[in-house]
């Protein structure tokens, strides 16, 4: 009646991999099967998001960034944005979700959270890719002479987003009212981050106390490598690559730490 | 052969630290069908999960040559927005099968859980019988030494368990059970040696009836003591609960699948 197969053994590394491209696909499953389309819709979600704050604030504060399309340059910096606020929203409620499949043990408590990490990741490239090839046949001068640059701006933006994802997820495991004061304190974001203004153009002061936000660094920094011209002020990627090392560790130790835990919740 | 060697476990409850396993060693033989018995709260279902793999001891080291299922529970296992052909084929995935051996897979576990239409549809929405009858088929179409189940059981309509009865006899002769359940009559049909989980400590008893005595006779001697009385309570309160909801949910999902 039963013919079992024996389950193969791998490496952890092997069975890593695999378990985080399993729990990948069934956060497209559940998040965009429900609809026809699904695939599509996963990459016009962000697309969309970001069309909306660039066309509504585009029309607003349609103040001078000169040689930069208005709405091109809002985009750029709501992708970051999205990329850093991503992995702190989605961490939170990723081992609720998956709960019922950590008891298999190839499935390691931090596994679901980086799944969803990956894919804020890779939805967030896919978009940029899609606005970089539409903005240069629609003609804008962009530059691909520093990709590297640029790569390094989504990497550390996604790493501190990584690293205060585990934090946060550990504080929502103990204190339920995280969540609801992380999205209080994530909401301003979009406002002293650069995303609508180039940092140049407010008052000296004013750009001093900025600084000290490390999102503003890879947005600013990703600006001037797309556009060699662009004054990014005085904003450079070491500060945030600090952030991105310190809340990292902080986040992977509190999480060993409380992993038992957090998937007791 | 499974060996525990100085394995402590204890979790963080409201008011205190509760020890499910305090400096444990233990060499639990394979080819038997073993029975964990302990009170409410003793941490049998913790156990099943640290042997199985799924949480970490928070000392010690827990060695063996075996192939070891997950623990097949009625709450778990499963994501409840994804389909059943979903699960199955998750489980497929992060083992890194082969297309053809997935879907030898599917194909096993359709047979022997009979969900019917219900197999593409989300597992909230099964009943608890449903549930039992997708877990264990999934895990029947492995091959492991030691099949771990907790509770699995219990739930479920005749049919179902006289299925699985009959999976046990048949793996039986090349596979062992650990086998945690409250039913004690249901114990002793299926296992022949018991472990007694009580106060972080553990105990084999190759035969079960002295495993089972022992367990009586803690009872019989704890009846009275209050902290134990009130945690009974609860516990059973809370299971009774559990049972309640399992039938309703049975009932209003599916008329064909009476829980018996």
């Amino acid at each position: 009646m039963f013919h079992p197969i024996t389950l193969p053994r791998r490496s952890p590394w092997r069975s890593q991999i695999l378990v985080i491209q399993a729990l990948f696909r069934r956060e497209i499953a559940t998040r965009f099967g429900q609809y026809h389309l699904g695939f599509v819709w996963m990459l016009l979600e962000p697309l969309l998001s970001v069309l909306v704050i660039g066309v509504l604030l585009g029309s607003i504060t349609a103040h001078g960034v000169t040689d930069i399309p208005f709405a091109f340059f809002v985009l750029n910096g709501k992708l970051l944005l999205n990329l850093f606020t991503g992995p702190i929203d989605s961490s939170m409620s990723a081992l609720k979700a998956n709960k019922g499949l950590l008891i298999y043990p190839n499935v390691r408590p931090l596994d679901p959270l980086l799944a969803r990490f990956f894919y804020e990741l890779l939805t967030t490239l896919f978009s940029f890719v899609v606005f970089t090839i539409v903005g240069m046949w629609m003609g804008i001068k962009i530059s691909l002479g520093q990709l590297d640059v640029l790569a390094n701006c989504y990497l550390l933006t996604w790493l501190m987003g990584c690293g205060l994802g585990l934090i946060c997820a550990v504080a929502a495991a103990h204190y339920k009212e995280t969540e609801k004061i992380i999205d209080v304190i994530l909401a301003p974001l979009v406002f002293i981050s650069a995303v609508m203004f180039p940092i140049a153009a407010l008052p000296t002061s004013l750009q001093r106390m900025l600084l000290w936000n490390p999102l503003i660094h890879p947005i600013e920094q990703a600006r001037k490598a797309l556009f060699p011209f662009y004054h990014a002020g005085e904003t450079g990627l070491f500060y945030p690559f600090s952030v991105a090392v310190i809340t990292l560790g902080i986040g992977l130790v509190l999480f060993h730490n409380n992993r038992d835990f957090m998937t007791k919740q | 052969m499974i060996e525990l060697r100085n394995v402590s476990k204890a979790y963080a409850v409201s008011g205190g630290i509760r020890h499910v396993l305090r400096d444990v060693s233990l060499i639990i033989p394979d080819r038997t069908n073993i029975a964990v018995l302990g009170p409410n709260g003793a941490g049998k279902s913790t156990f099943l999960r640290i042997i199985g793999g799924a949480e970490q001891a928070d000392s010690g080291s827990i060695i063996t040559d075996c192939d070891i299922s997950w623990p097949l529970g009625l709450n778990s296992g499963f994501q409840g927005s994804l389909t059943g052909r979903q699960n199955v084929l998750f489980v497929c995935q992060i083992n890194g099968l082969t297309g053809d051996q997935s879907r030898q897979v599917t194909n096993q576990v359709t047979a022997f859980a009979e969900i019917g239409e219900y197999f593409d549809m989300p597992v909230n929405t099964y009943s608890s019988g449903m549930r039992a009858r997708l877990s264990f088929g999934l895990s029947m179409a492995f091959k492991f030494d030691i099949y771990l189940i907790d509770e699995l059981t219990s739930v479920g309509d005749v049919i179902f368990k006289e299925k699985a009865n009959s999976a046990f006899e048949q793996i039986r002769t090349r596979a062992s059970l650990i086998f945690v359940s409250h039913n004690l009559s249901a114990l002793r049909t299926a296992c022949d040696s018991a472990l007694f989980l009580r106060d972080g400590k553990a105990n084999f008893y190759p035969n079960i009836d002295d495993g089972i005595e022992a367990y009586k006779q803690y009872i019989g001697a704890h009846r009275d003591d209050k902290t134990f009385k009130r945690a009974h309570k609860v516990a059973l309160k809370a299971a009774r609960q559990r049972q309640r909801l399992a039938r309703e949910a049975a009932q209003d999902n599916d008329p064909t699948l009476h829980d018996r």
